[in-house]
């Protein structure tokens, strides 16, 4: 369970990205975190990796407050976490198997299991028989597909998702989330950031909308709404 | 921490150091640098003192007496002054066998002094003192100056405390030498390294959203400012080591013709070379890592 208690965030430079924010998200459950750029969703996201730290409230996570967090303790809270970004940022001198083992090799994980999770995970994703190509010789979908792997392949309680699916294209993108719907059935939290309204519309799941810093709007099984028209 | 963990680590520095060859070996050399000088002056300092030791066993103070002091009496100071703190062996020289060594010196001359010999002898009674440590002249010769037969008193004091004044000069100039040729190795260390981190900053930000350590994270580095400094020490000692054997050499040659030169005789390599090296490996080592660990700090921040 995630629970954000009268969260404040004010940058150094003074800009006030999120303002009393309170929000509680399910073990188990899809959420999107909609809205425009700069309207808290990056910010609410950087906290949850614990990149930084609130300014005033809470953040409990699976039964921590995580912004009481030692540093030396930061890295282990992050192993519950997988991560996917829009840019993929997988490394480009290991193969697509490297990649995903070296998420289980800093680690720590015993070479046994890397030998015998890592190609489970990538037949998961529909990456098995592109293991062991370059990120280079991949297409986008197959570059996130591959991202997705390594951000599960650990089996974090909860998967963050940033802009998943903003370099590719509609298709693709679909297919990558029909990929994160399935681990999220497999009982990984998912929280999603994301403009693609298709998406949101046709995913039907919990939707969060930020505007200039407040949650504005959080229905279940709702839609992308457009803010010009609302708002 | 496992062996394989350790084993991807030294992969990852020697990575490093061979894809950032230029500055590895700007690094290197400028390790190598500051642990030659470090040698030099370890090899002067230990030399010196070397010397000065050599020196230090050969004081002597030579005591004279007052000429009329009879036989008897002599032995009786000589007890007397073999009680004096500091004094580890007093030899008694009468004048007979002062006079037969100098006759003996001056061998074909020997006949000059025939002559004096018995009441003619006109040598003072001879005390040769050897003393345990220079520390304690002041205080045998005080004391010695007292006892009322004694005429003359002669010690060579300059030498010794020459000697050891250029020791610490050595010392002092050598270490500031090296402090500051440590410090600009630990500055283009610190970029080597700096470089690698900054070039692998997409890979170190990835490890961290992983949930990789800082520690795991900066082991590499670590690894890495070692493997440079034992590089520079292997290096520089192999350059000391040569050099010095080659100055033995050319000193041995002219040792040959000038005997003299004997007191001066400079210290094989073998007594030096575990303090050498062991200097080297620690001094290498230490700034390798600890700039290293400076080096990768501003990286690893949150």
């Amino acid at each position: 369970m995630i629970k954000f208690k009268s969260v404040t965030k004010i940058y150094e430079n003074g800009t006030k990205a999120l303002s009393n924010i309170n929000l509680t998200i399910n073990s188990g459950e899809f959420v999107f975190l909609v809205g425009a750029s700069g309207a808290g969703k990056t910010t609410a996201i950087k906290l949850l990796l614990r990149e930084i730290e609130p300014t005033q409230g809470e953040i409990i996570v699976n039964g921590r407050d995580i912004t009481k967090l030692k540093k030396k303790e930061i890295p282990f809270y992050r192993r519950n976490l997988g991560v996917v970004f829009q840019d993929f940022r997988l490394l480009p001198d290991k193969t697509v198997y490297e990649n995903v083992a070296f998420a289980m090799e800093v680690v720590e994980a015993r070479e046994r299991d890397i030998r015998r999770q890592v190609p489970n995970v990538l037949a998961m994703v529909g990456l098995a028989s592109k293991a062991n190509s370059y990120p280079h010789q991949l297409s986008g979908g197959e570059q996130q597909r591959a991202t997705l792997a390594r951000a599960i392949v650990n089996n974090p309680s909860i998967l963050v998702a940033d802009e998943p699916t903003g370099n590719l294209d509609p298709e693709t993108a679909m297919d990558i989330m029909r990929l994160i719907n399935m681990i999220n059935h497999r009982g990984t939290t998912v929280i999603m950031a994301t403009h693609a309204s298709d998406i949101v519309n046709a995913m039907k799941k919990r939707v969060i909308t930020f505007r200039k810093g407040v949650i504005v709007r959080d229905v279940e099984k709702g839609g992308y709404i457009d803010e010009a028209q609302n708002f | 921490m496992k062996l394989r963990t350790f084993k991807f680590f030294f992969k990852e520095a020697l990575r490093n150091i061979f894809r950032n060859r230029v500055m590895s070996i700007a690094s290197i050399v400028a390790i190598m640098s500051a642990l030659f000088i470090l040698g030099v002056v370890l090899i002067l300092a230990f030399n010196l003192e070397h010397i000065a030791g050599g020196l230090e066993s050969k004081i002597e103070i030579t005591v004279f007496l007052e000429k009329d002091v009879g036989s008897n009496q002599s032995r009786s100071i000589v007890s007397q002054i073999e009680q004096i703190h500091g004094v580890y062996e007093v030899e008694f020289i009468p004048k007979e066998k002062g006079l037969a060594q100098w006759k003996k010196e001056l061998g074909e001359k020997g006949d000059l002094l025939e002559g004096y010999e018995g009441n003619n002898n006109p040598l003072p009674d001879k005390l040769i003192l050897r003393i345990q440590k220079p520390e304690y002249v002041d205080g045998i010769i005080s004391s010695v100056n007292e006892i009322p037969e004694v005429d003359k008193v002669n010690y060579s004091r300059e030498v010794v405390e020459s000697i050891s004044k250029i020791v610490k000069a050595t010392r002092l100039v050598g270490l500031l030498l090296m402090l500051m040729l440590i410090v600009i190795a630990m500055i283009i260390i610190n970029n080597t390294i700096r470089i690698n981190v900054y070039s692998r900053r997409r890979e170190i930000s990835i490890m961290k959203y992983i949930g990789a350590t800082d520690s795991y994270i900066r082991w590499p580095y670590i690894i890495e400012g070692f493997t440079l400094g034992v590089i520079a020490a292997i290096l520089a000692g192999a350059l000391v080591i040569g050099g010095y054997n080659l100055l033995l050499n050319r000193a041995g040659q002219m040792m040959g013709s000038y005997s003299f030169l004997n007191l001066f005789q400079l210290l094989p390599i073998e007594k030096m070379i575990y303090d050498l090296g062991l200097a080297f490996l620690l001094v290498g080592c230490g700034v390798g890592i600890i700039a290293s660990i400076i080096s990768t700090r501003r990286y690893l921040k949150a």
